[in-house]
């Protein structure tokens, strides 16, 4: 299963971990990404996600058919994403991969995250304690840095 | 001439000041000529430092020869931030 989630409320892990979860897999791997409250020394008082939701998901299978491709023993693949204010701490975005021994799972889900950051259509606002919000760009982005 | 739909997102979706509207574009467009007519039409978007174009939610790829259609979608695609 390929399952790909946009979620506007409090994201739990133990949901994704539980979807992810297969008796043949001896292995979830799982990476949770959350809110930090610094960039470059100053201080960041919310994020704010948003996303193209059609598009993120085509992108999403895309990756998904290449790490299948590359990792043959993945069973599942879920990922669970936020959307509007994150908070602090809170959960942005929550990875699981089954497989049913672990190597496999460790590798996939680098390569996934890396894979994420670089072309899925979701957007990261910081807001600053001090100064208006600044939109936020990966350093994994394909974007060119020029135009 | 096909009549497009053309979203905005994150920070385009700011500079143009909303979502969604449409666009008049040729049947066969250069990528970089697609660009002009969006920056014609939507002047605003000059303000993004960098963006993609995606077609019926695939990237374009710069410097490309680009097919439109009536019904088609393109996007504004600011560097991405998720994960």
């Amino acid at each position: 299963m390929n399952h790909f989630e946009l979620v506007r409320e409090h994201l739990e892990i133990e949901s994704v971990v539980n979807k992810a979860k297969s008796p043949d897999c001896g292995a979830v791997t799982v990476f949770v990404g959350t809110a930090r409250n610094n960039f470059n020394g100053r201080k960041v008082i919310s994020l704010y996600y948003e996303a193209y939701f059609e598009m993120a998901q085509i992108k999403f299978l895309e990756i998904c058919k290449d790490i299948r491709s590359q990792w043959e023993s993945i069973v599942h693949i879920v990922v669970k994403h936020r959307l509007g204010n994150v908070g602090i701490s809170e959960n942005i975005v929550v990875v699981a991969i089954s497989t049913p021994h672990r190597a496999d799972g460790l590798n996939a889900m680098s390569f996934l995250l890396t894979k994420l950051k670089e072309s899925v259509p979701i957007w990261k606002k910081e807001n600053y304690e001090d100064d208006e919000g600044v939109w936020k760009e990966n350093l994994e982005c394909i974007n060119p840095k020029h135009d | 001439m096909p009549k497009v739909t053309i979203l905005f997102f994150a920070h385009a979706r700011e500079l143009v000041d909303k979502a969604e509207d449409s666009i008049e574009v040729d049947h066969k467009m250069a990528y970089e000529d697609l660009k002009e007519k969006i920056f014609s039409k939507f002047e605003p978007i000059r303000g993004l430092k960098t963006f993609l174009i995606a077609l019926n939610h695939d990237y374009l790829e710069p410097g490309s020869s680009v097919q439109l259609k009536d019904s088609d979608v393109i996007a504004i695609i600011p560097p991405v931030g998720g994960g």
